[in-house]
């Protein structure tokens, strides 16, 4: 009797560890997508600026590439380059667009991302490539709607429009210059004064009666 | 004795079943798939982050804080050494894009009391910089908009606006000219001058002079 009560205990205990060995399972929940890619392994990516693309090396074997335009839905549809295939930010995580872009993958081919310009299409790369698309590259273009047609034009990257120090040393000499060429001009441009005419008094009304 | 002896054997048998389904399990765990860990954000809220425009700060709010010596305000400079060298904002600190995860600037990045700007010529590489901090959740990264380019166009060289133009575009202008002026450029100066070349001497305005009084009328009877 005593050992009947003991592998009663044992096997309720049993079943016990059981339950919570499949309830564990039950909850454990994958995340859908994970980033592959470790942070330092899209920092050194990143600076390495290998996956911009310009426009020759883009002509050159553009049959080994397909164009995704990061544009939204509105944009895209007023006009975009051809062949292109519309997949803004928002809709990257969607199972559909993982799902083409795996296929492009399998098919040989990398996805070639353009929008309005390169530093807006940055995030939608750097989100794809953290998620295992390496072969995603950036065309280096910016492009503009302009009467239903796209213009095209190239990037130059993070290129400075002038010179910092000269400019801003020729704008601190600037003032002294100025203040010069301003007295010059003065006197060339004196004011015309003008004489207010004299207004004609009104004639006193005469007296009478 | 036999059945006690059968019912024993039973029993050792039972443990021995219920001790190999441990150890199955316990082996089953080393088994287990390696889990692929997910440093960071998850992918949904690092696209939802993105998504905003709240991480651009345009060159008009900077100099705002700037000038108003905001004490919460870190300018980071992403471009190369040499190009910080030769100019950058003042007050601003060079974190190289390389060097963005290094263990020197990671505690400047990641913490809670101060807003990190970043810049560089353009926003492409502050951009780049951010979606990296975005990436290990610091969520008190800006980038500065449009970059040096746009700081020098509008701070250090603003446009004169349109003279149709509605009145916030005067003010705008006008609070670029004064912030110029903080930093140390007359552009007040450079705007006044080509107005004066342009041979369009402003019109004096003509006071008309006072008018008298009427006399009243004299004389009578």
């Amino acid at each position: 009797m005593k050992e009947l009560e003991k592998t009663k205990r044992i096997s309720i205990s049993a079943v016990i560890f059981l339950l919570v060995l499949v309830i564990a399972l039950l909850t454990y929940k994958k995340p859908k997508y994970i980033f592959l890619k470790s942070s330092e392994q899209t920092l050194q990516e990143t600076v390495q600026k290998k996956y911009l693309l310009g426009q020759q090396e883009f002509n050159k074997d553009s049959s080994n590439f397909v164009l995704v335009d990061t544009r939204d839905l509105y944009e895209f549809n007023k006009s975009h380059l051809p062949n292109a295939v519309n997949i803004p930010l928002k809709d990257v995580l969607e199972e559909t667009t993982i799902d083409y872009l795996e296929t492009i993958n399998d098919q040989g081919k990398s996805p070639v991302l353009y929008g309005t310009n390169p530093s807006e299409v940055v995030s939608v790369w750097m989100t794809l490539y953290q998620l295992g698309f390496e072969d995603t590259k950036v065309l280096a273009i910016t492009t503009k709607n302009e009467r239903n047609s796209l213009i095209v034009s190239d990037y130059s990257l993070e290129k400075a429009e002038t010179d910092y120090r000269k400019t801003l040393d020729s704008l601190r000499s600037l003032k002294t210059k100025l203040e010069v060429s301003e007295k010059k001009v003065e006197k060339k441009t004196a004011p015309i004064k003008v004489a207010p005419a004299p207004k004609k008094k009104k004639s006193v009304p005469e007296g009478g009666c | 004795m036999s059945t006690d002896y059968k019912f024993k054997k039973f029993l050792t048998r039972r443990y021995q079943l219920l001790a190999s389904v441990l150890v199955l399990l316990a082996v089953g765990l080393v088994l287990l798939p390696k889990r692929i860990k997910n440093d960071g954000v998850s992918p949904e809220l690092f696209v939802n982050n993105v998504l905003s425009d709240e991480r651009f700060i345009s060159s008009d709010d900077l100099a705002d804080r700037m000038i108003n010596k905001d004490p919460s305000m870190i300018l980071v400079d992403v471009r190369s050494k040499n190009e910080f060298q030769k100019f950058t904002l003042p007050g601003a600190i060079n974190v190289p894009l390389e060097n963005f995860l290094n263990e020197e600037t990671l505690p400047y990045l990641d913490q809670n009391i101060y807003d990190i700007v970043l810049f560089s010529n353009d926003n492409f590489f502050a951009n780049e910089a951010w979606l990296i901090g975005n990436r290990l959740g610091f969520n008190n990264l800006y980038v500065l908009k449009g970059g040096l380019n746009d700081w020098f166009s509008t701070i250090f060289n603003p446009t004169v606006p349109p003279e149709t133009a509605n009145k916030e575009a005067f003010d705008l202008y006008d609070f670029r000219k004064a912030a110029a002026l903080y930093f140390g450029i007359g552009v007040y100066e450079k705007e006044s001058a080509p107005d004066v070349r342009n041979a369009s001497p402003k019109p004096k305005k003509v006071t008309p002079a006072p008018k008298k009084k009427k006399a009243a009328p004299e004389g009578g009877c």
